[in-house]
């Protein structure tokens, strides 16, 4: 086997996110979330109606990357160990071997996650923050590259378990697709008049040069203030009124994170105001408990965080 | 500066005034006390701040390595610490200049920068480096070690002045003001009985320290080469210069003298050391009673790590020229330096009177029980006894010119007193301190007191230097002899000595000697007085330089009123590039009416105007001008020399395009 430079990191980015393109239509600013979190280290929580692409979006990703991908369809009946694995006792070795859950992979898509029960959701929780899973006392490590993508359809829908708290803050970023505009929608039905255009995807980077670009982006430098800045947002929320549990310390190293992976993505070796605001809300908003009083008025999280970034002043 | 007004100007004029470096002193308080006297304030970026931190931390490695290279361990860490405050001005100035802006822990250490730059850590709040710059220019001062009262007093007033600003309000001044001299009494009281306590046990220590290790010039005893088989050969390198100032030059130069004889070792017995106190300049020192004066002579030479004994010249009674830190005589005559220079140049005055050595004991008379019996003999073939002193002297002059000769090699080997006993019955003939040995010991089974001394002979004179140069092979010995009252050089090694040892020299002796007095020149002017001169052209020379650099600092743009700081107050974090042109072009995008909303970045503002600008304003060239600006605003590593023009060309090209008259105009009647 022939050895392959990489290519630059922010060459990487481009080609995947074009290749994305070419199935999504109009989501550039999704397809731009979806890659920060992906090379940032995060975890991607989709929330959307039914029907807008998100599993179309994961599944044209773990294409582009050439990674290995599993999907898990999470249902009410759906236990821990459907998704984490199981011991099953071997009848001629005398002893219990351990079957691999669909979790040992690089690209998991847990699709409506909010269908399962809360104990299932759970089972996600270690697998996401520490990339190890435990069954029966024994660990097993989990790949390198492991990338969470969920997908839930907006809470309010009947038959669905809220995610608890934790397993949100698990989630670096939370964003939506929405429909697309109207001229987007024509062209996606003439391209899947003949075939789906999935099928056409083929593979644009390899495993190493997504690690590569993990690395490139904890190499990008942030300034004192723009650090600030990030830590002055999070803390706005936590005494914002109607909000009753505001952004985590995780919330500031996440936002952190994916700031420098859009300043890499832009080809800027250092972290800008702008990039902090593009994301603030796709990482920040998810983790907002907002007391039901304020939400009854119609206060939402992200509508609190985007009052944030207009009150704080911006470094400049 | 946190400080009551002048203290640290005050506390670096002290450190001046006390290391001799009073130009340089004046300058640097004049620019650290010049924020109160101008109404201007220069803000300093971080990154500015780190690198004057810097600059102070290679002139310090600096100091370091050429004090260290030239003047050995000790004396570099005095000398470092003396220059310590010069050391730190530029980065104690910058926050004096910029009014005050704290200056963070991260910027004193590199480490703490790097670190807080990987881990993308918050830095450490600022502090003011005001009141720890005092504290250093009285340690430094302190270095000096110049010995007076003043130092006591000017202390204890810095730190009153220091701590009347903050001195409780509920206590009266003059009550306030008996403590601080109560305490400074008790202070004064405790720092003696200190220095006595440290005297006491140093006196034990140094005794016993100097008996077990010896030393170049051991003043307690000396080995000699007597009954030793072989050549005795010894350097021709240089070792002392000398030039006599007043009257002739002393043939002899003496170190050190011995008073008893065992087995071909001298040892100096009874010869305790007694502290010779310095005169007010702390270069001068009063050997003994100065009677009269008959002549003056310099000596120059290395002084092995600062300490040694001193080569002087009979009739020595004052020392000039000689910054040391503790200064010894013996009862025997030997002068010691505990602490100095490396390189010393000392004057010594020479008069008549008693000298250096203690008068005769026991111990002068005292012969070698085993080599008594010879002794005896020749001192009756000489029939000494029965002459008065100078007739003896001679007597013994010519046996030994006349019966002997000098031999730097010694055929056989003869152990123990039988060496002596060779020299004066069967070979005749030894080198130097054969002689000396057998003299001394003859004058004192004649019944006269005789020591033996150590030194050099100063014979060479070089018309090159046009001074004396002493070699190491001009290392002599020779007796001292009793005589009516006083003690007499008696030199009774053949002449022929001098001439014998220089023709040991090598062809390369000139070149080598060119070589050294190169070194020479350098060492005196690198330790010349106080260093005071060449410091003095320096602080002249730093006049000029200092302001030519607070006129750049003024001409730049970064000027602002005192007291007009845009810092909010609620963000401690220092504001790299606060100085950017850019803000200029957004003050004036502002006055045409295109407020930026303080949660809206930069970009999204300009492309707000570029979508509802009128014809006249071009925001074209404001894109790049953002990149530049952000990049020396957010970027840790700063702006490029080249980046920083352009960002200060590109604000000024767009500000003159778009200047009030022109502009506004265009805009008509445009709501301000």
């Amino acid at each position: 086997m022939s050895r392959r430079l990489p290519p630059p990191p922010r060459q990487t980015f481009e080609t995947v996110a074009r290749n994305i393109a070419r199935v999504m239509k109009g989501q550039s600013a999704a397809i731009r979330k979806l890659l920060a979190a992906l090379a940032s280290g995060g975890h991607v929580l989709l929330e959307d109606y039914p029907g807008t692409g998100k599993t179309t979006l994961a599944k044209a990703l773990a294409r582009s990357i050439g990674a290995q991908f599993r999907r898990v369809q999470f249902t009410p009946d759906l236990l821990p160990s459907d998704i984490l694995g199981v011991s099953i006792y071997d009848q001629r070795e005398q002893a219990f071997r351990f079957h691999r859950g669909p979790i040992f992979t690089n690209i998991l898509l847990a699709d409506e996650i909010n269908r399962a029960s809360p104990r299932t959701q759970s089972a996600l929780l270690e697998a996401m923050g520490e990339g190890q899973v435990t069954v029966d006392g024994t660990s097993h490590r989990l790949e390198t590259l492991f990338f969470v993508i969920a997908t839930q359809n907006p809470v309010e829908f009947r038959g669905t378990y809220p995610l608890p708290e934790a397993q949100m803050d698990r989630f670096a970023f939370q964003f939506g697709l929405g429909y697309v505009s109207p001229e987007d929608e024509a062209i996606i039905l003439s391209e899947q008049e003949q075939g789906h255009p999935l099928d056409g995807i083929a593979e644009c980077a390899a495993g190493e040069d997504i690690l590569a670009l993990k690395r490139a982006v904890a190499a990008v430098r942030m300034g004192d203030e723009i650090k600030r800045y990030i830590v002055d947002i999070v803390q706005a929320t936590r005494s914002a009124p109607g909000v009753q549990l505001g952004g985590s310390p995780r919330a500031s190293l996440a936002l952190m994170k994916a700031a420098q992976a859009l300043a890499l993505f832009d080809g800027v070796e250092f972290v800008t105001p702008e990039h902090v605001q593009e994301v603030a809300v796709a990482v920040i908003a998810h983790r907002l408990v907002v007391d039901p009083q304020a939400r009854f008025s119609g206060t939402t999280a992200p509508g609190i965080v985007e009052d944030i970034l207009k009150a704080i002043p911006v470094p400049a | 500066m946190n400080t009551p007004p002048g203290l640290v100007g005050a506390a670096v004029l002290f450190w001046g005034w006390q290391t001799a470096l009073l130009p340089l002193a004046v300058v640097a308080a004049l620019i650290l006390e010049a924020s109160r006297l101008v109404p201007w304030r220069w803000h300093f970026a971080r990154a500015e701040f780190d690198r004057l931190a810097d600059l102070s931390t290679l002139l310090l490695l600096g100091a370091v390595v050429y004090l260290g290279l030239t003047a050995g361990a000790n004396r570099a860490v005095i000398g470092v610490l003396q220059w310590l405050p010069l050391i730190c001005l530029p980065l104690v100035a910058s926050q004096a200049l910029s009014g005050g802006e704290p200056i963070e822990l991260a910027t004193l250490f590199w480490t703490l920068r790097r670190q807080a730059r990987r881990e993308g850590a918050a830095r450490s709040p600022g502090f003011n480096l005001a009141y720890p710059y005092v504290a250093l220019c009285v340690l430094s001062a302190s270095a000096a070690n110049v010995r007076s009262g003043a130092f006591y007093v000017a202390v204890c007033v810095l730190a009153a002045w220091a701590l009347w600003s903050v001195r409780p309000r509920h206590v009266s001044a003059a009550v306030w003001v008996g403590a601080v001299l109560g305490v400074s009494l008790l202070g004064y009281g405790g720092h003696l009985g200190l220095h006595d306590l440290q005297q006491a046990i140093e006196a034990r220590i140094t005794e016993w320290f100097e008996a077990l290790i010896g030393r170049h010039v051991d003043p307690f005893r000396t080995t000699t080469h007597i009954g030793q088989i072989g050549t005795l050969k010894l350097g021709e390198h240089i070792v002392l210069r000398v030039e006599p100032r007043e009257g002739r030059a002393q043939p002899l130069l003496r170190e050190a003298t011995y008073n008893a004889y065992h087995s071909s070792t001298w040892f100096a017995v009874d010869s305790s050391f007694a502290e010779v106190p310095p005169e007010g300049d702390g270069a001068t020192w009063k050997l003994r009673p100065a009677t009269g004066r008959s002549g003056a002579m310099t000596v120059s030479g290395a002084l092995r790590r600062g300490k040694g004994v001193l080569a002087l010249p009979g009739g020595a009674f004052e020392l000039q020229h000689l910054p040391a830190v503790g200064l010894k005589v013996s009862r025997l005559g030997a002068v010691k330096v505990d602490e100095g220079p490396a390189f010393v140049s000392y004057t010594a005055l020479l008069g008549p009177g008693s000298s250096l050595d203690g008068p005769p004991t026991e111990n002068d008379l005292k012969l070698p029980p085993r080599e008594a019996p010879l002794l005896s003999r020749v001192v009756e073939d000489l029939r000494l006894r029965s002459q008065r002193p100078p007739e003896a002297l001679a007597t013994l002059g010519s046996f030994f010119r006349t019966r002997f000769q000098y031999a730097m090699f010694v055929p056989e080997r003869t152990a123990g007193p039988a060496a002596l006993e060779d020299f004066l019955v069967r070979s005749r003939a030894g080198h130097c301190e054969y002689f000396a040995t057998a003299t001394v010991l003859l004058l004192r089974a004649a019944g006269m007191p005789a020591r033996y001394a150590v030194g050099y002979s100063t014979d060479e004179f070089s018309r090159f230097e046009n001074r004396y140069i002493v070699r190491a092979r001009h290392a002599h010995a020779w007796a001292l002899a009793y005589i009516d009252g006083a003690w007499r050089d008696v030199d009774t090694t053949p002449g022929e000595w001098r001439s014998a040892e220089a023709a040991t020299a090598s062809a390369l002796e000139p070149f080598w000697d060119l070589w050294s007095w190169a070194g020479f020149l350098f060492s005196r002017w690198r330790w010349s007085e106080g260093q005071g001169t060449w410091a003095g052209y320096l602080g002249w020379f730093l006049i000029p330089l200092s302001a030519a650099l607070i006129w750049r600092i003024y001409s730049r743009t970064r000027r602002g009123r005192a007291g007009a700081r845009t810092d909010a107050p609620e963000r401690v974090a220092a504001r790299p590039g606060a100085d950017s042109e850019f803000y200029m072009v957004e003050r004036r995008l502002a006055e045409l009416g295109f407020e930026r909303a303080p949660g809206e970045p930069l970009t999204p503002w300009i492309r707000r105007i570029e979508a509802t600008r009128p014809a006249s304003i071009t925001t074209a060239p404001i894109e790049p001008l953002v990149r530049l600006h952000y990049r020396y605003r957010f970027d840790p590593l700063g702006v490029s020399a080249s980046d920083r023009e352009a960002l200060r060309a590109t604000a000024r090209s767009w500000l003159a395009s778009h200047d009030a008259a022109g502009v506004g105009e265009a805009l008509g009647s445009k709501e301000r």
